[in-house]
């Protein structure tokens, strides 16, 4: 039942603008930077800027690429979240699935899985674009796939937090705000608490555990952080609607 | 047809009280539904007909008390209990951006139904439903009533054993009202059927039994026959184009009271028998020229505010 939670999230989105405008809008960016890098990274291999330090191409696309791709979901998870609750709160189309035989963690954990396989078209695209370039130089495809995993954990974990939020408000905007400013935060504890590095804080920085991944790195520590993120929040989110089903 | 297992009970709502913050909104409320019955649910704004619905629909956990759908307890088995109840609550759940076929295919497989399946219902009650014209288009285009059935397909598209309609003929036009009561009716013919309302003629034309409510409480509760029997006074009303001898009236046998109801009508109180022949006889023997006689009745909203002594 939960792919029948997610076929619906994903028909009602693509029925909209909402769906076709975020990935025009997300592939349009990134064509722009893939281009940008790539004609970058020519003129240092021309002498034409000079060269700081030895990089690949995989390495000097794929950063630029996966690093602005990681502020992108920062903006589009929330406003895409915020649709799946807060906005069927609002419009009042929560009972059509509420009356059907469905339990309340099929529809959350299939909204949530909807979301994921929605940016997970844009990764994909991110990939192919990146991969294409196989055909004149060596992918460092070990690089790729630790960014593509890290992102794709990022994601996930961005959804669930996102999803909660949705699911506290019936206002689908200040859902988004909400989302936003705690990704924020959660992203950049470690900045926030600068003066002490080796707190609790700077653990829970999302940042911290993306830095592996960001270089190539697979570490299993941070992998679990962000199952561990996805998992609560999405449980939370299941707690919160049994809460509304019991208490009103 | 779908059947239930136990005494052809479909609905069983045992003394179900839902509290919220501290207040009663609804108090231990019981009644019972068999196959095939349409139940009204009546009562002012706030009597907690709504609270209700939800209830039964399995969206909102009673406080106390149970609800059966065909012997299943709605919060020990969710899932097995809605799978036999259609819903349409007040504000249409449409998902406006999408087609009616498109809308109508989710609902199905919301409900399990196979793809053959599916589709054979889908045509079924896009039939019933009279939307075969209109499957193609996006349901933001279409008017009030069309959507109103639009809701009224999604609840009924896996034949369920119980459909609980909350308002639904609330901001449709005469003609619309008309289709979805006939619709109701129909549905009424093999389902369970529990709808809310305010308009009491609607009661009359598809209830077999009625539940008002006051503040959450069960005010009154019986089939529609015993209501139609409340309201009956004996009374009958009686016009003459002629002035009339009041004392012959008074003194027949029977009569308790004579008033006039307007210059040519007159209401006559009676006990026991009706004079209605004696007043006939009176009226052709003196000429008084009689266009009228009837019983009076008491309509549907006297018994309403009386018995929920309106806000």
């Amino acid at each position: 039942m939960i792919f029948v939670v997610i076929r619906k999230e994903i028909k009602v989105l693509f029925a909209s603008y909402i769906g076709w405008g975020m990935l025009a809008i997300y592939a349009i960016v990134m064509g722009i930077l893939y281009t940008q890098s790539l004609s970058e990274y020519m003129q240092v291999m021309m002498g034409n800027i000079p060269i700081v330090e030895q990089i690949g191409l995989t390495k000097y696309i794929g950063s630029n690429l996966f690093g602005t791709s990681s502020f992108i979901m920062l903006i589009f998870i929330p406003l895409l979240s915020m649709r799946l609750f807060s906005e069927e709160q609002k419009n009042l189309t929560m009972p059509f699935m509420l009356s059907a035989p469905i339990s309340l963690a099929e529809i959350v954990v299939g909204k949530f899985l909807s979301l994921i396989l929605f940016l997970a078209l844009m990764l994909a695209y991110l990939v192919v674009i990146i991969c294409i370039l196989n055909a004149w130089t060596d992918i460092d495809f070990g690089y790729i796939f630790a960014n593509v995993l890290g992102l794709s954990l990022l994601i996930a974990s961005f959804s669930a937090i996102s999803l909660f939020f949705s699911s506290l408000t019936r206002q689908p905007i200040l859902a988004a705000v909400l989302s936003f400013f705690v990704l924020i935060m959660l992203l950049f504890l470690d900045h926030i608490f600068a003066q002490q590095p080796n707190t609790i804080w700077s653990d829970l920085s999302m940042m911290q555990h993306y830095k592996s991944f960001a270089v190539g790195l697979l570490n299993t520590a941070d992998i679990a952080f962000y199952l561990l993120v996805a998992l609560s929040f999405v449980f939370l989110t299941v707690r919160k609607l049994e809460h509304q089903r019991v208490y009103g | 047809m779908k059947s239930c297992t136990v005494n052809n009970i479909t609905v069983e709502v045992d003394a179900i009280t839902r509290i919220y913050e501290d207040r009663k909104v609804v108090s231990e409320l019981s009644f019972t539904l068999e196959q095939g019955k349409a139940l009204g649910l009546l009562g002012a704004n706030g009597a907690g007909k709504t609270t209700t619905m939800r209830m039964i629909a399995g969206h909102l956990a009673p406080s106390h008390g149970a609800v059966r759908i065909c012997g299943i307890d709605i919060l020990r088995k969710p899932t097995e209990a809605k799978a036999l109840i259609g819903y349409l609550p007040e504000q249409r759940p449409l998902y406006k951006e999408l087609t009616v076929d498109e809308y109508l295919e989710i609902a199905a497989s919301f409900h399990r139904l196979s793809s053959r399946k599916a589709k054979q219902s889908i045509a079924l009650v896009k039939e019933r439903c009279g939307l075969t014209e209109v499957g193609r288009r996006v349901i933001e285009q279409l008017s009030n009533g069309f959507q109103q059935r639009v809701g009224i397909a999604q609840a009924i598209i896996h034949s369920p054993m119980v459909v609980i309609l909350d308002e639904p003929t609330v901001g449709l036009d005469p003609i619309q009202i008309r289709q979805i009561r006939s619709l109701m009716r129909d549905i009424a013919q093999d389902a369970s059927l529990i709808f809310s309302t305010h308009l009491l003629p609607e009661v009359e034309m598809v209830c077999d039994d009625v539940q008002i409510l006051e503040q959450g409480k069960s005010l009154y509760q019986s089939d529609i026959e015993t209501l139609k029997q409340h309201m009956q006074t004996r009374a009958l009303v009686v016009g003459f184009k002629r002035p009339v001898n009041l004392q012959a009236i008074t003194e027949l046998q029977h009569v308790v009271g004579v008033d006039y109801k307007n210059e040519n009508t007159l209401v006559v109180q009676y006990q026991h028998a009706s004079p209605a022949e004696e007043i006939v006889g009176l009226a052709v023997k003196n000429n008084w020229g009689l266009f009228l006689i009837s019983e009076q009745q008491t309509s549907l909203e006297d018994v309403f505010l009386k018995l929920t002594k309106s806000e």
